[in-house]
């Protein structure tokens, strides 16, 4: 059998804030079509690792590559990457002074250099995919948070990512508007999207994903498929976790 | 006394000439102003270093000289170096850099209040440094601190009253010029504060008009307008159940 690359492959990551270790020699390697999530108490460096994945935080040791070539973190470098890892934010961070249809136009347009008459079919239908068409002409502050944290998707989207990090995208919302979001991320997974989740929504992660991740102070603590690591956890701490959030 | 009013009528169309002078400038002074503001505010929000040493050095300048210092200096003072430049030029230059000293600090307030998370949402799209100023940091600090802006705005249009000193043909100098001759004092000078005035405040109503427009939040059915706080302003964290 022909051996399966990954997609992205993170290293030994280590990233420090000050004299404060955060990430200590993190490995996940992400498979195309794959969808991770990642659990872990609070303060336990799950943003921190998508952040330093992204290129939003330079790291102090370890590597990552994308389709084995490593990530160079200076600034050109990163501007090439992010156009093929596309992060999605607790606080959707759409630009307030641009409609919907514009969010998702800028970057296409701007960084990749695409044309609008190319960008805009696509981006129609991406909207059309979250729910919100009938959208495309408002601005962000005339949508709920469900709403624009499913624009904001789209926003990643548009740009054709490899991977998608989303981190934890549901927090800031009313619970009555986190099925939504929740529902446009397993449509993406059921079309083999490859993404890297952070989430404290158990179930949902459970759904949803190839591989579950527990992290804790910097570390992984266990990780594998659903069934086991909220099935029969392997590990104390872990178990410990569960119980408190379950 | 008495106000005579066919004088005012007669002596008009001298003044609209110098008010034609006034507006001419001060379009060009507050044109510039806003350029010059809004890239020294972007530097200092970005810490460019030393760029963002001089922006601080111009500004404190320029804000704590007196503008008649500045224009005499450009007038009478730069021929010593072998530049010699036009009363109309001089006023321009001093007036800019006087409103761009104080547009900067307007600026400053409005791309300093842009939110980190936007900047890094740019950045994570792929958006290069500068195309996150122009798309993101400038329109939004422009939006912000547009209603600051529109104070310093006037402020230009009134002291553009102080190019009488070095001869430039604006309203106030025509006013003085004209009274030298005609004693009519109290008349002429009421004449010229009503005419500035309705300058003013069509001034005011006109930057009103485009704070209205630029505000992408009264667009909102809440219509929360650019009052509160800037999370809300960015609707950053605002969650409309509908
Ligand atoms: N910019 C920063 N400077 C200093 N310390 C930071 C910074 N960002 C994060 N930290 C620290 O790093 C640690 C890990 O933070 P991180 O946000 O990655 O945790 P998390 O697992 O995402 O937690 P949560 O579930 O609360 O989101 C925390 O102790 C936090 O205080
Ligand atoms: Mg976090």
């Amino acid at each position: 059998m022909e051996e399966r690359k990954p997609k992205l492959s993170i290293r030994n990551l280590q990233k420090q804030f000050g004299d404060n270790t955060i990430l200590r020699g993190v490995d996940i390697d992400v498979y195309s079509q794959e969808v991770i999530v990642i659990i872990g108490p609070s303060g336990s460096g799950k943003s921190t690792l998508l952040r330093c994945i992204n290129g939003l935080e330079s790291i102090n040791g370890g590597e990552v590559y994308i389709d084995d070539c490593k990530i160079e973190y200076t600034p050109s470098a990163l501007q090439q990457v992010r156009q093929r890892i596309g992060m999605v934010f607790q606080s959707y961070n759409l630009f307030p002074h641009l409609t919907v249809i514009e969010n998702l136009l800028l970057a296409p347009m701007k960084v990749q250099k695409r044309a609008k008459s190319e960008v805009l079919p696509q981006a129609r239908e991406l909207l059309e995919q979250v729910g919100l068409l009938d959208k495309a002409d408002s601005y962000p502050a005339q949508l709920s948070g469900g709403q624009q944290q499913r624009v904001a998707i789209a926003r990643s989207l548009v740009m054709n990512p490899e991977v998608l990090l989303f981190d934890e995208v549901t927090s800031a919302l009313d619970p009555e508007r986190v099925r939504d979001v929740l529902d446009v991320m397993k449509d993406l997974a059921s079309r083999g999207t490859t993404m890297l989740i952070v989430t404290h929504e158990m179930g949902f992660g459970r759904d949803v994903g190839d591989r579950i991740i527990f992290m804790d102070q910097g570390v992984i603590v266990e990780q594998g498929p659903p069934e086991v690591v909220f099935g029969n956890p392997q590990e104390e701490r872990t178990r410990q976790f569960l119980r408190n959030a379950m | 006394m008495s106000f005579d009013f066919g004088y005012i009528i007669d002596t008009l169309p001298l003044l609209l000439t110098g008010l034609k002078m006034t507006l001419f400038i001060s379009v060009f002074s507050i044109l510039f102003s806003l350029i010059i503001g809004m890239g020294g505010a972007v530097i200092r929000t970005l810490k460019i270093p030393v760029l963002s040493q001089l922006v601080v050095v111009y500004v404190d300048l320029i804000r704590n000289t007196p503008l008649l210092v500045h224009v005499f200096f450009l007038y009478f003072g730069l021929p010593a170096f072998g530049i010699k430049l036009s009363a109309v030029a001089v006023g321009i230059i001093a007036l800019s850099l006087w409103g761009g000293a104080f547009a900067a600090e307007n600026f400053r307030g409005g791309t300093d209040a842009v939110p980190h998370a936007l900047i890094e949402s740019g950045q994570s799209l792929g958006l290069s440094t500068w195309q996150i100023v122009s798309h993101v940091i400038i329109p939004l600090g422009f939006r912000i601190s547009f209603p600051a802006f529109s104070n310093t705005a006037v402020s230009v249009i009134k002291n553009s009253a102080y190019m009488t000193s070095i001869g430039v043909a604006e309203l106030t100098f025509m006013a003085v010029d004209r009274m030298a001759y005609d004693f009519k004092t109290y008349e002429m000078l009421l004449t010229i504060a009503v005419i500035y005035l309705i300058l003013i405040w069509g001034t005011s109503y006109l930057f009103g008009r485009i704070e209205r427009k630029l505000d992408f939040n009264n667009k909102t059915k809440k219509g929360s307008g650019l009052n509160g706080s800037v999370i809300k302003k960015f609707g950053l964290s605002s969650r409309r159940t509908d």
